[in-house]
C-alpha cells in the first residue's frame, strides 16, 4: 500500500512539476512549491517501506509531510508581510518557518526516526547475516 | 578576490597543509589494492564517513560564493542548502543502504557499477559514467581554480610571480592534493576528509556565533536589513526576493538531486559494518547543518554591515566572506575560516579526482566490454591525469570551467537520481527505462543550461529566461518523468531479470 502510494506519487509529480514549469501561473507556482517538499517525502517512503507497509514510520513521515507542507502554504500566505507581520524568535514569521520549519526540525524528526526504526525497518542483523552466507564473494587479492 | 596575506593566516594555511600531507604520508602505506584505492579498504567507521560525506558534498562554495549568493538574492538563496536537514535521511533510506548491501555481495566500488548490477546494462552503466567524467571535469576544474586563487591571496603570490602567480599557486595547489590523493587513494582521502571536515565544522560554527553576536544578535541583524535602503524588507522574504519558481526549485533540486552525488554515494560503500548506517543521518545531517551555519551567519552579517555604513556596498557579492573575515573578525578566527575554506576545496576536489579516475578505470572500460589488469597503478595514474588535465583546463579555460562547474550538480541530479533511487527500489524499472532517464537528464540538462547561458550564438532561444524555472529542476522533472513512462511500457516482466544476489539487496 505505502510503496503503491509513493511510486503513485511520484509518477504522476514527475509530469505534472514538468507542466507547471510551462503553466505560468500563481496556481502553478502553488502547485510546484507543493510538489517539491512532498516529492522528497514519497521518495522517502518508498525507500522505507518494508513489503509494502510503513508501520510505526508512518506517523514520523507523516508529521515531517505535514509540517514541509504546512511550511510552504504559511511561507506563500505571509509573502510580503516581513515588517508589518509578527516575527518569532528573531525572524519575521516566514523567514522563521524557512530556517526553523524548513531547515531545522526535520532534521532531528527525519535523522531520530531513521535511527530508532532501523533494527525493525532498516537492517536487521539476521537479514545481514543471511544475505552475506548466501551471497558473499571472498576478498579480492592484492595486487 | 581581496589580498589575504597576514602573518596569522599564512602561518594557519601552513599548518594546515602540513597536516594534511602528514595524514597522507601515513596513509600511503596502508594502500596496497584498488579496493583500498578506491573504497579505504571498505573500513572506517560511521563518523568518519559522515565527515567525509560532508566535506565531499560541501565545497568551497558554501564559505564564498553561498554569502555572495544570499548578498545578492535574498534570504530565498538558502533553499539551496536548507534541504540538508532532511537529505542524509532521504539518501539513507532511498539508496544508501542498497548500495552498501551490494557492496557485501558484488565488488562494486562506483555508482556506475551499482548501475550496472543493477540492470545488467553496459550501456546503461556506461551512460552514467560519461555523466560522471563530465560533471567531474567542471566540478573538479572549479575547485582547482579555487583552489589556485586562495593560495594566491593567501600567500599574496602575485607580487612573486607577476602574470604567472595564479599558474604557480594552482600548481601548489595540485601538488599538495596530488600527493596523498595518488598515493593514498580514499585511504588518505577519508583520514584528511576527517581533519577538513571537522575544520570545516569548526571555523563555521564560531564564524556564525562570532557573525550574530557582532551584529547584535539575530533579530537587531533582522531588522536592520529590513528597513533599509539598500536591501529592504524583500531580502528577508524566503519567497518574495526570487520568483517561487526558483526558490523552491532550488529546494527540488538540491534536494531531491542530492541522491545522485557520486561523491556522496562513494561514501557508503567505504563503511566498514553496513549496519552502522542506523546513526549516519544523525551524525550527517547534523555535520552539514553546522557548516551551513557559516552561510547564513555571514549571509546575514555583511548586509547588516552594509545597512549600518559599516561597509561600502559590495561590487562583487563574492567578496562578502572574505571582506568579512578580514576586516570584522580577529586573525586567528580569519586564519580558520580560511583554512576551513582550503579544506572544503581540498577535500572535494580529492573525492572528485578519485571517483573520475574509477570512471575511466573501471566504469568506462567495463561498458565497453573490458577489464584493466592492474586497477591500483592505473588509478593513481588516472588521478594525476585528471588533477592536471582538469587544472590545465581550467586555467586555459576558467570561464567555461566556471560555467561547466555551476552545472555539475545538476547534471549529476537529473542524470542518476532516478535510475538509483527508484531502481534500487523498484523491480519494475527496466533497464531501457534507466538508459532513456540517464540519457534524459544529461541531454535535457546540458542543453537548458548551456542555452541559458551561452552569449556567442544571440539567435538562439534562451527557454525559461524571465520565468526563474531553473534547467536543473527541468531535466530532473524530466528525467523522473521518463522512466516512470518507459518502465509503464516495458516493465512488465522485470523483475525476472533481476540477478539473486541483487533482488536480495534489494528486498533487504
Amino acid at each position: 500500500m505505502a510503496k503503491r502510494m509513493a511510486l503513485s506519487v511520484l509518477a504522476i509529480s514527475s509530469p505534472v512539476i514538468l507542466l507547471t514549469f510551462f503553466w505560468r501561473s500563481a496556481a502553478g507556482e502553488v502547485l510546484f512549491s507543493l510538489l517539491a517538499v512532498i516529492f522528497p517525502v514519497a521518495l522517502i517512503v518508498l525507500g522505507a517501506q518494508k513489503g509494502g507497509r510503513l508501520g510505526p514510520l508512518f506517523v514520523p513521515l507523516a508529521v515531517v509531510l505535514l509540517e514541509l507542507v504546512a511550511g510552504v502554504v504559511a511561507m506563500l500566505a505571509l509573502r510580503g508581510r516581513v515588517l508589518d507581520g509578527p516575527w518569532l524568535w528573531g525572524l519575521p514569521l516566514a523567514t522563521a518557518i524557512q530556517v526553523y520549519g524548513l531547515f531545522l526540525l526535520p532534521l532531528l524528526v527525519v535523522a531520530l526516526s531513521y535511527a530508532l526504526s532501523f533494527e525493525r525497518y532498516g537492517l536487521r542483523a539476521e537479514d545481514l547475516e543471511e544475505l552475506r552466507r548466501r551471497f558473499r564473494q571472498g576478498d579480492p587479492e592484492e595486487e | 578576490m581581496p589580498q589575504l596575506a597576514n602573518p596569522v593566516v599564512i602561518a594557519t594555511a601552513l599548518v594546515y597543509l602540513a597536516l594534511v600531507l602528514a595524514i597522507g604520508l601515513w596513509a600511503v602505506r596502508r594502500t596496497r589494492n584498488a579496493r583500498d584505492f578506491f573504497i579505504a579498504g571498505q573500513g572506517i567507521g560511521v563518523v568518519v564517513t559522515a565527515l567525509a560525506t560532508m566535506s565531499a558534498a560541501f565545497s568551497g562554495f558554501l564559505f564564498i560564493g553561498g554569502p555572495g549568493l544570499t548578498y545578492r538574492l535574498g534570504i530565498a538563496s538558502l533553499f539551496i542548502c536548507f534541504p540538508v536537514s532532511f537529505t542524509a535521511g532521504l539518501i539513507c533510506w532511498t539508496v544508501a543502504k542498497r548500495l552498501r548491501l551490494l557492496a557485501e555481495v558484488r565488488e562494486v566500488f562506483t555508482v556506475p557499477d551499482a548501475i550496472l548490477c543493477r540492470y545488467r546494462s553496459r550501456l546503461a552503466s556506461g551512460l552514467a559514467a560519461i555523466a560522471v567524467v563530465a560533471g567531474t571535469v567542471g566540478y573538479l576544474g572549479a575547485q582547482l581554480l579555487a583552489l589556485g586563487v586562495m593560495i594566491e591571496s593567501i600567500f599574496g603570490t602575485r607580487e612573486l610571480f607577476g602574470d604567472r602567480s595564479l599558474a604557480v599557486a594552482m600548481a601548489a595547489g595540485v601538488i599538495v592534493v596530488l600527493a596523498y590523493a595518488v598515493a593514498g587513494g580514499m585511504v588518505a582521502g577519508v583520514r584528511t576528509d576527517v581533519f577538513q571536515g571537522a575544520l570545516m565544522a569548526g571555523a563555521a560554527i564560531a564564524v556564525f556565533c562570532y557573525a550574530l553576536a557582532s551584529g547584535g544578535g539575530l533579530e537587531s541583524i533582522a531588522r536592520r536589513i529590513a528597513t533599509s535602503e539598500a536591501f529592504g524588507p524583500g531580502f528577508l522574504d524566503p519567497l518574495g526576493g526570487i520568483p517561487v519558481l526558483t526558490a523552491m526549485g532550488f529546494f527540488f533540486v538540491f534536494g531531491v538531486g542530492s541522491i545522485g552525488q557520486p561523491q556522496t554515494l562513494h561514501k557508503f560503500y567505504m563503511l566498514d559494518d553496513p549496519r552502522k548506517l542506523k546513526w549516519l543521518p544523525l551524525v550527517l545531517g547534523l555535520s552539514q547543518t553546522l557548516v551551513v551555519l557559516i552561510w547564513l551567519g555571514i549571509g546575514l552579517a555583511v548586509p547588516a554591515l552594509v545597512a549600518a555604513g559599516k561597509l561600502a556596498p559590495l561590487n562583487d557579492p563574492d567578496y562578502a566572506a572574505p571582506l568579512f573575515l578580514l576586516r570584522f573578525t580577529p586573525g586567528v578566527l580569519a586564519g580558520l575560516a580560511f583554512a576551513g575554506v582550503l579544506a572544503a576545496i581540498m577535500s572535494t576536489a580529492d573525492s572528485f579526482m578519485n571517483i573520475a579516475a574509477a570512471a575511466l578505470v573501471r566504469d568506462l572500460p567495463r561498458a565497453l566490454g573490458r577489464r584493466v589488469k592492474r586497477e591500483l597503478s592505473w588509478g593513481r595514474l588516472a588521478v594525476a591525469g585528471v588533477a592536471i588535465g582538469a587544472a590545465t583546463f581550467a586555467y586555459l579555460y576558467g570561464d567555461l570551467i566556471a560555467l561547466l562547474g555551476t552545472f555539475a550538480f545538476g547534471t549529476f541530479a537529473a542524470a542518476l537520481t532516478p535510475a538509483i533511487a527508484v531502481g534500487l527500489n523498484w523491480r519494475r524499472v527496466t533497464p531501457s527505462a534507466a538508459t532513456a532517464s540517464i540519457a534524459t537528464g544529461m541531454v535535457v540538462n546540458f542543453s537548458l543550461e548551456f542555452l541559458a547561458r551561452q552569449s556567442f550564438l544571440p539567435q538562439l532561444p534562451k527557454p525559461f529566461e524571465h520565468s526563474g524555472v531553473l534547467p536543473a529542476a527541468v531535466a530532473l522533472a524530466a528525467s523522473f518523468t521518463v522512466l516512470f513512462a518507459v518502465s509503464g511500457w516495458t516493465g512488465k516482466s522485470a523483475g525476472d531479470e533481476i540477478d539473486d544476489d541483487v533482488a536480495a539487496v534489494m528486498d533487504c
